[in-house]
């Protein structure tokens, strides 16, 4: 049977009158690769936002293995193997690629000494055999000393998507991880997402359908805050109520005319 | 102008450039990573100046009094940021900037307690001269601009060369992306919270010999702090220490001029750049988030 790992139930996020996530259930299973789709201003990303704890949500719960996580913090959830990608390349520009990378090290600091914080120097884990990894992993060894600010938007990603891989989550959650880019840089993301699967759980959320066609295992689909469909791609795709969200093909009207 | 004159005038700026740097790489700190105004700051450059006082009158070593400061300083930075200014980080730039006014004005009610109204005056650690280019100047103002100067270079190595400092450039940029990496921001706060207060104490400290020390005296250096941290731009401190260093000669040498110039230029200056460059110097746009 499969280990539930995230699982929200009737998770509810208003911004005043506007319900952006309405009474949303979901479940990730251990080593689930699972999408969740929707035009823009579906709610994906607020739900998202939910999951990995920017935002509390007004009702509903959020457990991770069983344990609430609700009113965690992002570091809390972070500690318990939950992280994120965002929308918007949340990598720092000022910053060489390998300095990125040693920060989403630095986790593993958290319990360290002032001592340590303050006299620790940056250079000694350039050369960290499981960040040289991650480097050629993604690509980005040639790159490792650039600054940040001057890579490519694909760099960017694949740098991004490196950091939250390094802190070796349990659950992976990447907004938009294809946002912007071109379709070699699609398949060059994609590419190194798939090393991960079956290694983590991982949740993608994405605009584009085509995108994640030959990636997720299962679908969400999302419209005006609810979740519309569930299931395969097939079938979430050949659902009335996203066909009518995603492409206006409202099939009831189609199915009248015809009768007609 | 005579050679001597200006010699003089520009060891001056340069001594008032180091208070400066000290006192608004703080400010300019916590605004970059925290997006407060820290008035209070003014607060620790007051405690650490009557530090310098009380110290050096009962040990009779006006270092010691200077050390003293900065530990005392960094010590109430810390119980301000623990007990106030962590239940305040979410509100608006005004809420803090109110909040932090506050705390000063009230710092400056318990310095009034404790040390009285009178000014106090700080003797000079070292009475020596020096001769440069046949100018006499007191050898202490060019040790308040060599101790900034290490702490230019320290503050330097910190942000570029540890793993802490490297999370508060990182911070500056943008502290979400920061705390999804799940790094303890919280404690970044405290830890830049309390550098910033130990440095203004330092500022206070190793200004006590050079004025009379008084309650008032952090309210009185208000405007030029500012000036120094808007004009450099905020969170930058590179920016900090060139606009630091732009306000102090332009107050020395303005004053040279024309007395009342150095009051006035510094506004002159600051306003031109604005005008020029509305993020400061070595600013970026950065809103609160």
């Amino acid at each position: 049977m499969s280990i539930e790992i995230l699982k929200a139930s009737s998770v509810t996020k208003r911004f005043g009158a506007m319900v952006a996530v309405n009474r949303v259930d979901f479940t990730l299973y251990e080593h689930d690769v699972a999408g969740i789709i929707g035009s823009n201003g579906a709610g994906k990303t607020t739900f998202f936002n939910l999951l990995t704890g920017l935002f509390a949500p007004e009702e509903g719960s959020i457990l991770h293995k069983g344990v609430d996580v609700t009113r965690m913090t992002p570091q809390q959830r972070v500690a318990r193997g939950i992280t994120r990608t965002f929308q918007l390349t949340s990598t720092f520009d000022t910053l060489s690629v390998t300095d990125n990378l040693v920060l989403a090290y630095y986790r593993a600091f958290h319990k360290a000494s002032m001592w340590n914080l303050f006299f620790t120097k940056m250079k000694r884990f350039h050369d960290e055999p499981k960040i040289i990894s991650i480097l050629e992993t993604f690509d980005l060894l040639p790159v490792r000393d650039r600054m940040v600010k001057n890579l490519s938007l694909g760099e960017k990603r694949r740098l991004e998507i490196a950091m939250a891989v390094l802190a070796e989550p349990e659950v992976l959650l990447l907004d938009e991880p294809l946002a912007g880019l071109a379709e070699s840089e699609i398949k060059g993301v994609l590419a190194v997402l798939r090393r991960h699967i079956g290694k983590q759980t991982i949740l993608i959320v994405e605009h584009k359908i085509s995108h994640v066609q030959d990636f997720v295992q299962r679908l969400m689909v999302m419209h005006e805050g609810r979740v519309i469909a569930e299931g395969g791609y097939e079938e979430c795709l050949n659902h009335p109520e996203v066909r009518k969200s995603y492409w206006q093909i409202d099939d009831s009207a189609t199915e009248n005319s015809s009768n007609g | 102008m005579d050679p001597q004159l200006l010699i003089s005038g520009v060891i001056f700026g340069l001594s008032m450039a180091s208070v400066y740097f000290l006192m608004s790489i703080g400010l300019s700190l916590c605004f970059g990573l925290m997006r407060i105004i820290s008035l209070d700051q003014l607060l620790y450059y007051s405690v650490g100046a009557y530090l310098a006082y009380t110290v050096s009158v009962v040990s009779g070593n006006v270092w010691l009094g200077v050390l003293a400061g900065v530990v005392v300083s960094g010590m109430t930075a810390l119980v301000v940021e623990r007990f106030i200014f962590r239940r305040i980080y979410e509100r608006e730039l005004t809420f803090s900037m109110i909040t932090s006014f506050g705390i000063l004005i009230g710092g400056v009610g318990v310095i009034k307690a404790i040390w009285g109204v009178v000014p106090r005056p700080v003797r000079m650690p070292t009475p020596d001269l020096v001769t440069i280019f046949g100018t006499e100047v007191p050898v202490y103002r060019l040790m308040v601009v060599g101790i900034a100067a290490l702490v230019y270079i320290g503050i330097w190595l910190f942000l570029n060369k540890t793993i802490i400092g490297k999370a508060i450039r990182a911070g500056i940029e943008d502290v979400e992306h920061v705390e999804g990496l799940g790094i303890n921001v919280s404690r970044l706060f405290t830890i830049t919270f309390v550098i910033a207060g130990a440095l203004s104490g330092l500022a206070g400290g190793l200004h006590a010999p050079l004025i009379m020390v008084d309650p008032q005296m952090g309210l009185e250096v208000l405007a030029f702090v500012f000036m120094v941290v808007i004009i450099g731009g905020l969170g930058s401190i590179k920016g900090t220490l060139v606009s630091s260093l732009i306000v102090g000669q332009v107050v020395s040498i303005g004053s040279l001029i024309y007395a009342p110039l150095a009051l006035m230029a510094p506004f002159a200056i600051m306003l031109l750049i604005l005008l020029v460059k509305p993020t400061g110097l070595y600013g970026s746009t950065m809103v609160k988030k």
